[in-house]
């Protein structure tokens, strides 16, 4: 072995990583060659050197907060912790649920909820033609004219009534108006006989009063 | 608790057991980081920006036994990162100074200077700068391994792990490190009785 050769094991020997057989190796040949021993001992001082250097404290807060919680983010970061056979059922049951969510019909009449599912588009829902017969046909014709019968029976009742409110409520107003109307005659005839005795009494004074002057004129003379 | 233990805990969404894995870890990186790249202020940013890294994407780290190993590859691929803006931020000055002086400005002259400058440093300057520029004056490569085994204990299969080189390349690395380390400190006139230890 060259001198080159052992600088590594000067390297395993300076931190202690060198095996016993390496170490008498390197050992003899530090006895043998004195370069290699004055360099070996360098590099112990300079290792020594490098001890006293001493590490220092950062002084800075370094604190991490959690993030507000992302219940779609988590899912998908536990997602990676899951097993194969449970992401693929996860899967399948994610394209089944979406399939289903697709074909979903659901209906509200009359008060009455409505909803049928399935995982595949059905066709028209419509009874077919040849189920039904003329005599279905025909009571549900009837029916038909039945229901209409009876609204329109129930329409011109409510209206009929509506009607005849519309009318009591019309005459009320009107006689209410008349007696108002009434009413203001007789007040203003009231005011006008008050204002027409009140004019006849000033004018009886007025006269008297005239006739007296006119008699006391003729007895002076 | 150890780190495994800790990282299962961070990925379960605990974020306190990686607020402990900082508090632990921040001095070690701290100070790895100081020695790689020598100023206090950008070891700071650096190791903020480490940790930030190792939050997002400890998720991703699969065995959980690497993880010292996994973090010391970050802050040693964010340091490398900040050295490099160093470099270009120095050849664009140089660059000014070429148009200037309509001279090349050679790379041998700076770093020339560097030294000189470095040699002025006289005992009163405490040990740690000192060392400090010692380090900065041997190639990175080198420097390196020199921290990650003299500071942070690191076996040389753990740095060969770390750098992904060769065990044989990382002791001759160290090697030369440590020799060209003392050729510095030699030059520079610092002996045994400036350190202040006994032989």
């Amino acid at each position: 072995m060259k001198c080159n050769d052992y600088r590594l094991l000067m390297m395993d020997a300076l931190y202690d990583e060198i095996s016993g057989v390496d170490k008498k190796t390197l050992d003899t040949h530090l006895e043998s060659c004195p370069d290699c021993r004055v360099k070996y001992h360098t590099l112990q001082t300079t290792t020594q050197t490098l001890k006293k250097w001493e590490d220092v404290e950062p002084h800075v807060n370094l604190t991490f907060v959690s993030q507000p919680a992302s219940r779609i983010a988590d899912f998908f970061r536990n997602l990676k912790s899951w097993k194969l056979p449970v992401r693929l059922g996860v899967a399948v049951a994610s394209v089944l649920l979406l399939l289903s969510l697709f074909n979903t019909k659901i209906q509200v009449a009359d008060g009455q909820f409505a909803f049928e599912t399935s995982l595949f588009s059905r066709g028209s829902q419509t009874p077919s033609a040849e189920l039904v017969t003329q005599t279905d046909l025909d009571n549900m014709r009837q029916e038909n004219y039945q229901m209409v019968a009876t609204i329109l029976d129930e329409y011109a009742k409510r209206n009929k009534i509506e009607t005849a409110v519309l009318f009591d409520k019309f005459y009320d107003e009107l006689e209410k108006q008349r007696r108002t109307d009434l009413q203001l005659v007789s007040n203003a005839v009231e005011q006008v006989q008050y204002g027409t005795t009140q004019r006849l009494q000033r004018t009886d004074r007025t006269l008297g009063t005239l006739i007296e002057y006119v008699n006391m004129q003729n007895q002076g003379r | 608790m150890n780190d495994e233990y800790l990282i299962q805990e961070f990925n379960a969404g605990n974020v306190s057991a990686f607020n402990t894995l900082v508090w632990r870890w921040e001095k070690p990186i701290y100070n790895f980081i100081l020695r790689y790249i020598g100023d206090s202020e950008q070891a700071k940013d650096v190791m903020q920006h480490c940790f930030i890294r190792v939050f997002k994407s400890l998720g991703k780290l699969k065995d959980h036994s690497r993880f010292s190993s996994w973090l010391y590859q970050i802050a040693m691929n964010l340091c490398r990162d900040e050295l490099k803006k160093k470099k270009h931020q120095t050849y664009s000055i140089s660059e000014v100074r070429d148009f200037d002086d309509g001279n090349k400005t050679d790379q041998k002259i700076v770093l020339a200077d560097k030294e000189q400058d470095a040699a002025k440093l006289t005992h009163h300057e405490n040990l740690a700068e000192l060392l400090q520029k010692a380090l900065m004056t041997i190639p990175e490569e080198q420097r390196v391994v020199i921290i990650m085994k003299q500071y942070h204990g690191m076996k040389f299969t753990e740095i060969a792990d770390v750098l992904k080189t060769p065990l044989n390349t990382i002791k001759s690395r160290m090697y030369y490190g440590l020799d060209a380390l003392h050729n510095v400190l030699q030059r520079w006139g610092v002996d045994r009785e400036d350190l202040g230890y006994e032989m």
